[in-house]
């Protein structure tokens, strides 16, 4: 391999970095620590590093000018999935590679939903909160949907969505998908129908599910219309980024019974304020944005950061590149290997 | 804006139902030639601002001869035939039908692999021969639920192939350098990483992949000594892909048990060829991506791809992303309802 490779981590100071850093050291490269300071600090950092990797900071688009096209380090690798927070754009102008650490949540985000719509469906809330009162009644059960044969809707037919789907699909659900970026063929393979837009999706679904990035397109991609539009027994569930969702104009069609209740972890504020409307009603169910947790999960994460650390630092795509654009501003790379094999090629 | 150049290579007298629907939107004007020479091509396409093509009109010559291409489209699947390095020099973005026959090229390798595992064409050919009734000499068959399927390339055909597959509840490995590991794992699947791994554990490899520089001849002697001597090699990609001479001396020796074969190196293939001799190897004249629907399939997709790209998007089935170092930035295409309903 082309001479040693040097890496940043960028996190907290206290955290172990075994997992982070095990692919970088598999193929004889060197990690440095940012210990904090401001930009000025990192950007004098950044100079000695081939490739940078983020855990939970939020890293200063001003840095971008001094990677890529015009400094050594090449890219960014950022823990987790949504990349909400990074500057795409100011990248892409100066050539620096971005990836995320796609997937690594896939089963337990699409295993949330699935606990978030069930609990929705069975009206799991306000029934345990009967019963732990003292209150056995069936009074409250009807309108209480079949599932098999219910209609499922899912905005953004991705890695999440996709898992989503397929365990939908073991419930006997009918799954229909809004996402303008899938091709027909793929919504086949993925054998779900697909919709022209989000208001038709809301129209047939008796339960509905966005598992988009948060982007400028998808920003209150549901919204007050889309309420209007849903089935009065319809529930909403958001295992995403709260700012998908629309959220006074969720808490308005809640409390006027526009839609049946809802499933969400995750609020357009976080944490959540404790005065939330949404916190009090009987038919919604919270958890404290953690759909994507699991040690499992984490792991896959912290190893694909540094896997896809490697990738950039060596001349390669990485395999979740999330500013495709950026293309355009380099020349080709080497296209992403599996890292079992491309660690191979590395060592050879 | 001037009217758009569709230089349609291959194809004449035709109606382009297809291409005139999706294209309704755009200022565009068709011209179709069936080239008698390269030289022919070469005029053809000089001032084109795409081109679509079938047949083998993708060379390097051709394609630098035009002036101001920004596309060419290609209505068949693979695009081995055209010279894809040019294309990126270029700045042509090349598209194929992606998809377009993924359905059928995936039922047919599952054809074959059920045919071998049943041995249902030499079946009939004995019955029908002699009326043999020995049925020992079709052992072993093997229990499909126990055994191993090995694929090769793991893209819209191959996953299909797993997904069928898997209502057998085969196990199956996957070898494809390429695939992230979350599909892998969507779809249920072991991924190996050597090659020769997954030749040696599996009962039926089957390879999905597309022809070119890195997959020429990757299944070899190599490969073919380390599978098991009951295994069936199946192929309904490309010829190619599979160095023939040594398929032949792999069967001869029987060192594999039996082949299905869709696709050879010299098409037509030579009726000399010795694996059309031998009772063990079952064969189709590269048909595996022809259905009714593929038919016009093919056209729908190309065109949507030309249209995009006129539009000034990235196309859904755009297969040299390399090509954007040299181009702007664009947008994605989006997903848009065929224009002819069939």
């Amino acid at each position: 391999m082309a001479g040693k490779i040097r890496a940043l981590y960028i996190g907290p100071d206290k955290t172990d970095i075994e997992q982070q850093t095990r692919a970088i050291k598999a193929v004889g490269g060197e990690v440095d620590r940012f210990h904090g300071g401001g930009t000025g600090e990192l950007i004098e950092a950044l100079k000695d590093v081939d490739v940078a990797m983020s855990q939970g900071h939020k890293f200063d688009p001003q840095a971008f000018a001094h990677m890529g096209l015009n400094g050594r380090c090449k890219g960014l690798v950022s823990f987790g999935h949504g990349y909400d927070g990074m500057d795409l754009q100011t990248a892409v102008d100066n050539g620096v590679v971005l990836a995320n650490t796609a997937s690594f949540g896939t089963e337990e985000v699409s295993n949330h939903t699935m606990m978030l719509f069930l609990v929705c469906a069975r009206k799991f809330v306000l029934h345990h909160k009967l019963v732990t009162s003292g209150v056995w009644t069936r009074e409250h059960l009807p309108p209480m949907g079949h599932i098999a044969g219910q209609t499922f809707g899912i905005i953004g037919i991705g890695d999440i969505g996709r898992a989503v789907a397929r365990k939908a699909q073991a419930f006997g659900m009918k799954v229909i998908a809004y996402d303008p970026y899938v091709s027909s063929w793929d919504a086949k393979e993925y054998g779900v129908e697909s919709v022209d837009s989000v208001e038709e999706l809301a129209r047939r679904s008796d339960y509905i599910s966005p598992h988009t990035y948060l982007t400028e397109e998808t920003r209150h991609i549901i919204n007050k219309s889309v309420f209007e539009a849903m089935k009065p027994t319809a529930y909403l569930i958001n295992c995403s980024r709260g700012p998908v969702v629309d959220e006074p104009a969720l808490i308005e069609a809640l409390q006027s019974k526009k839609i049946a209740g809802a499933g969400l972890d995750v609020f357009e504020k976080e944490p959540v304020d404790p005065a939330n409307p949404l916190l009090k009603m009987d038919n919604v169910a919270v958890t404290n944005h953690y759909a994507s947790y699991s040690e499992v999960a984490w792991e896959q994460a912290q190893t694909q950061l540094g896997e896809e650390a490697v990738r950039i630092a060596t001349g390669s795509w990485p395999m979740s590149l999330i500013n495709p654009d950026v293309r355009t501003k380099l020349p080709p790379l080497k296209k992403a290997k599996v890292w079992d094999v491309y660690r191979r090629e590395l060592q050879v | 804006m001037a009217k758009k150049k569709v230089v349609i290579l291959g194809i004449e007298d035709d109606p382009l139902q297809y291409e005139r629907a999706e294209m309704e939107d755009l200022d565009v004007e068709f011209i179709q030639v069936k080239p008698d020479s390269e030289g022919e091509a070469m005029e053809a396409v000089k001032d084109a601002d795409a081109v679509m093509m079938r047949g083998n009109w993708g060379t390097e010559q051709v394609i630098k001869a035009t002036e101001h291409c920004q596309v060419l489209a290609v209505y068949s699947h693979g695009f081995n035939h055209i010279d894809v390095d040019a294309c990126t020099e270029k700045g042509i973005i090349l598209t194929n039908g992606a998809g377009m026959c993924a359905e059928e090229v995936s039922n047919q390798g599952v054809a074959f692999l059920l045919a071998l595992n049943r041995q249902v064409v030499q079946t009939t050919n004995r019955l029908r021969k002699d009326g043999s009734w020995d049925r020992s000499a079709y052992l072993p068959i093997g229990a499909l639920d126990e055994q191993v399927l090995g694929i090769v390339g793991f893209g819209n055909i191959g996953r299909q192939v797993a997904r069928k597959m898997s209502g057998w509840r085969m196990r199956t490995l996957v070898y494809d350098p390429y695939i992230a590991p979350w599909i892998i794992k969507e779809y249920g699947v072991e991924q190996v990483h050597e090659l020769n791994d997954l030749c040696s554990r599996a009962d039926y490899v089957v390879v999905v992949v597309p022809l070119n520089r890195e997959t020429y001849h990757m299944i070899g002697e190599e490969q073919f000594r380390a599978m098991k001597d009951t295994a069936f090699f199946i192929n309904v990609c490309r010829g190619s892909v599979t160095d023939e001479a040594a398929l032949i001396k792999a069967l001869q020796t029987g060192q594999i048990r039996g082949a299905g074969l869709d696709v050879f190196e010299q098409e037509p293939v030579d009726p000399k060829n010795l694996l059309l001799q031998m009772e063990n190897v079952i064969t189709a004249p590269h048909i595996a991506g022809n259905s009714t629907r593929s038919a016009w399939l093919s056209r729908e997709r190309a065109a949507q791809q030309v249209a995009a790209v006129l539009r000034g998007e990235w196309p859904m089935a755009g297969q040299n992303p390399e090509v954007t170092a040299s181009i702007p930035a664009r947008k994605r295409a989006k997903a848009r309802q065929p224009q002819v309903v069939v």
